[in-house]
């Protein structure tokens, strides 16, 4: 579960990142988090995950305080960045075997979910070489994997499907279902519709720091009969 | 000419912005001109205190223009030896390049503006090795007006030669060994062959001071200046840049340029027929995809204590970025050999040296105090020479944000890259102290209680570095090279260490014994380090709020 109340952000004294946030999710819930370049999203994941401090407001991660009790929330999440340029000296293997480590997976299910995963993501024979020598997409799966293997209880994702193959993409999707079936909560950012409409039981529209809608995507066609979701979305974020 | 200049502007804008990111300045930034200054004025004071005497033996002899020759000769080596790193980094592994490749643009206009931007990075050099010998120069001599525009006139073209020589070298092992075009590679020959370089000059300078004793004598004898005529051997502008400014002949100076411009033609006419050749497909890296043998994934795949694991990973890293190999660790190997090896050299040829330390009463409590000094004094250098803590932070660039969301508390965090800095030290302080206790005969007691007093001061160094890069870590860079070589951090490490090692030496006479000097070292240095982990403790949380 994930409880955001009241958050604010402002960089530089003068630019207001995210102004008075308030979501809550649920667990089994897959949040699809939508807006335009630069309307927030980055920003409240790196509060989400304690990488940003915010100004104003509490979050909490299965009702862990991410300020108060850092450590603990840490261990609610697993977090992929939109950047998935980490550690590229090191080889794909000891990338695993080093989250494996620091969030303590006993030896025999992370090499259980290594073994999973690598297969699910056709990685298994690029775990002997150094992610350096990986494409974009390759990349991206390997930190997938790294959160995976960690099996946390929240996903946060920052734009999960960028440079992914269509295969990996379907692999991906499948596995947010699965754990949101198993009760576990899945919160991801994303510029692409489609996806948000497949795949989510809700979406929170973001624009200029502000939540616009936050439900399912069936109320908000609703409330636009007989207008595309792209009219509906481009609608939503102009009255920001 | 025009697309030139666009391409320049922009690369030395971007060049600049990676220096100011344009964030609000904390007191350090704001501070840390004016430490630099101030760290860097004892250096340039023995520059004109050693320029300040050559003088007063060559003007006498009319040989004043062998000290602008020296000072020029020594800034082309300065600028050559930072160039074999510099211009494989900005011509070829720039995160630019493949942006630039796709652009309608002659190989020569990209080559042109890398150069130029290159020669603003070396201005360095040229400055911190220019401005004392200059200063004591005109001091001693007093030159006319003109002297002036004809020296500016130099200097702004002092780094063309070398880093044009630097750079038709890079290309032409790019075009001849194509292997030579991965990064990594090319990263660890260029370190070595700089390393091998800087000692084949030391050797070379040696044999030159030697073997043409005599007609350095002659050349004397003629005066006149007849000495410069030696500089041209490296650069073949310095000779004519000499001339001109020692006899003011504006004719020299456009012949030293019209030299400098023949460089530049060439450069740009091998690069067009190179660059493109040599650039494309440079930054990319091989791979096996073989599938992981039984064996080697069950030892993959141990579990390991978080800390542990963690200071592997720092090490890790380290040892297979080459940058990092070269400058944080190579240290520790290369500075015992090239003590060790002038020492041998020196005492191995001097009968009397060698009866001088043998007759050293090792037992006695006052050399003891020495012993226990240099110890501590070998644990500051080497803890401070690698770089490791001092740029640990900032050695994660953009990547930082990792130590900020993953479950391990930032003071562990610290703790282990900390560690690492402190395994690589530790290796340093040993090979440094056995095999000096072996060649003196230090007795072995004395060399372990040494040996602890350069542990103590080396876990001092490398928390105090830790703090320093907490505080004002250098996150914003496009080569690796960046965080370690051009970062300023170092300075607040490296100064101090250096100070403290030589004031150690200086204390010992302050003690009525030597034992109550060896007592507070060793306590002055424990409550010392309680106080440094105690103080990165305490930062951690509110520097790691700030990045």
């Amino acid at each position: 579960m994930i409880e955001i109340t009241a958050v604010s952000k402002t960089y530089s004294g003068k630019v207001k990142a995210v102004n008075n946030l308030t979501l809550t999710i649920q667990p089994g819930e897959i949040i699809g988090f939508i807006g335009p370049n630069g309307a927030g999203k980055t920003t409240t994941i790196k509060m989400m995950t304690g990488i940003l401090k915010p100004d104003t407001g509490v979050i909490k991660l299965n009702g862990i305080d991410i300020q108060a009790q850092p450590l603990e929330a840490k261990r609610q999440f697993g977090y992929v960045s939109d950047n998935p340029d980490l550690f590229l000296r090191l080889k794909g293997i000891e990338y695993l075997n080093f989250m494996a480590d620091i969030y303590e997976v006993p030896v025999s299910e992370r090499r259980e979910r290594i073994d999973r995963y690598a297969a699910m993501f056709e990685m298994t024979t690029a775990l002997s070489d150094k992610i350096l020598s990986y494409s974009h997409g390759m990349r991206q799966k390997i930190i997938l994997m790294g959160v995976l293997i960690h099996d946390p209880s929240i996903w946060i994702l920052d734009e999960p499907l960028t440079g992914l193959d269509p295969q990996s993409a379907y692999s991906l999707k499948e596995t947010m279902k699965l754990q949101a079936d198993l009760g576990k909560t899945v919160f991801f950012s994303t510029h692409v519709l489609e996806v948000a409409e497949k795949l989510c039981t809700k979406v929170a529209i973001i624009n200029k720091g502000q939540i616009l809608y936050y439900g399912t995507l069936e109320e908000l066609k609703k409330n636009h009969a007989g207008k595309s979701l792209e009219d509906i979305f481009l609608e939503v974020t102009s009255h920001a | 000419m025009r697309s030139f200049w666009a391409l320049f502007v922009v690369t030395l804008k971007n060049t600049l912005s990676l220096v100011d990111s344009g964030k609000k300045k904390s007191i350090w930034t704001r501070l840390l001109p004016a430490f630099l200054v101030v760290a860097f004025i004892p250096t340039l004071f023995s520059f004109y205190m050693m320029a300040q005497e050559a003088l007063k033996l060559l003007i006498p002899l009319q040989q004043s223009g062998v000290i602008l020759g020296l000072m020029l000769t020594a800034m082309s080596l300065m600028i050559f030896f930072l160039a074999i790193f510099l211009i494989p980094a900005v011509f070829y592994f720039s995160k630019d390049v493949e942006v630039l490749l796709a652009l309608p643009l002659k190989a020569h206009t990209i080559v042109a503006a890398k150069l130029a931007v290159s020669m603003i990075y070396e201005y360095v050099s040229v400055l911190l090795i220019g401005l004392p010998i200059l200063a004591a120069y005109v001091v001693n001599v007093q030159p006319e007006p003109l002297f002036y525009v004809i020296t500016l006139v130099v200097l702004i073209f002092a780094p063309l030669i070398p880093l044009i020589l630097a750079g038709l070298i890079v290309m032409v092992v790019m075009a001849l060994f194509p292997k030579a075009r991965n990064r990594d590679l090319f990263n660890y020959l260029s370190g070595f062959v700089a390393l091998a370089f800087a000692i084949g000059i030391n050797l070379s300078v040696n044999s030159i001071v030697q073997i043409d004793a005599q007609s350095m004598i002659t050349m004397l004898i003629q005066g006149n200046d007849s000495l410069t005529g030696i500089f041209g051997y490296m650069i073949p502008s310095i000779p004519f840049a000499i001339n001109a400014m020692v006899h003011l002949k504006v004719l020299d100076l456009v012949i030293s340029l019209a030299i400098a411009l023949g460089f530049i033609v060439i450069f740009l006419v091998v690069s067009d027929v190179v660059y493109f050749m040599t650039a494309v497909g440079v930054n990319e890296t091989g791979a096996s995809r073989k599938k992981l043998k039984a064996k080697a994934y069950t030892k993959m795949t141990l579990r390991s204590n978080p800390m542990l694991t963690y200071t592997f990973k720092e090490l890790k890293l380290m040892i297979r970025t080459p940058i990092y190999l070269l400058n944080n660790i190579s240290t520790v190997v290369l500075m015992p050999v090239i003590l060790l090896g002038s020492i041998m050299t020196g005492v191995g040829s001097d009968d009397e040296a060698i009866t001088a330390i043998k007759s050293i009463p090792w037992n006695d409590p006052n050399v003891l105090a020495y012993v226990l000094a240099a110890g501590a004094a070998i644990g500051l250098f080497m803890s401070s020479l690698n770089l490791i803590t001092v740029t640990a932070i900032s050695r994660e660039g953009t990547n930082v944000y990792f130590m900020k969301f993953i479950p391990m508390s930032y003071f562990k965090q610290i703790q282990a890259k900390v560690f690492s800095g402190l395994i690589i030290s530790f290796l340093g302080i040993v090979f440094m102290l056995i095999p000096f206790g072996i060649i003196l005969g230090i007795p072995p007691l004395s060399l372990f209680l040494s040996f602890i007093a350069a542990l103590l001061s080396g876990v001092l160094i490398n928390y105090i570095g830790i703090i320093v890069d907490m505080i004002h870590p250098k996150l914003v860079w496009e080569q690796e090279a960046a965080a370690v070589k051009q970062n300023l951090n170092a300075a607040f490490t490296m100064l101090p260490a250096m100070g403290l090692g030589v004031a150690l030496f200086f204390t010992i006479g302050l003690f009525p014994q030597p034992m109550w000097f060896a007592f507070t070292l060793y306590l002055i240095l424990f409550v010392l380090d309680v106080g440094a982990i105690y103080l990165a403790k305490k930062t951690c949380k509110k520097a790691f709020d700030q990045i």
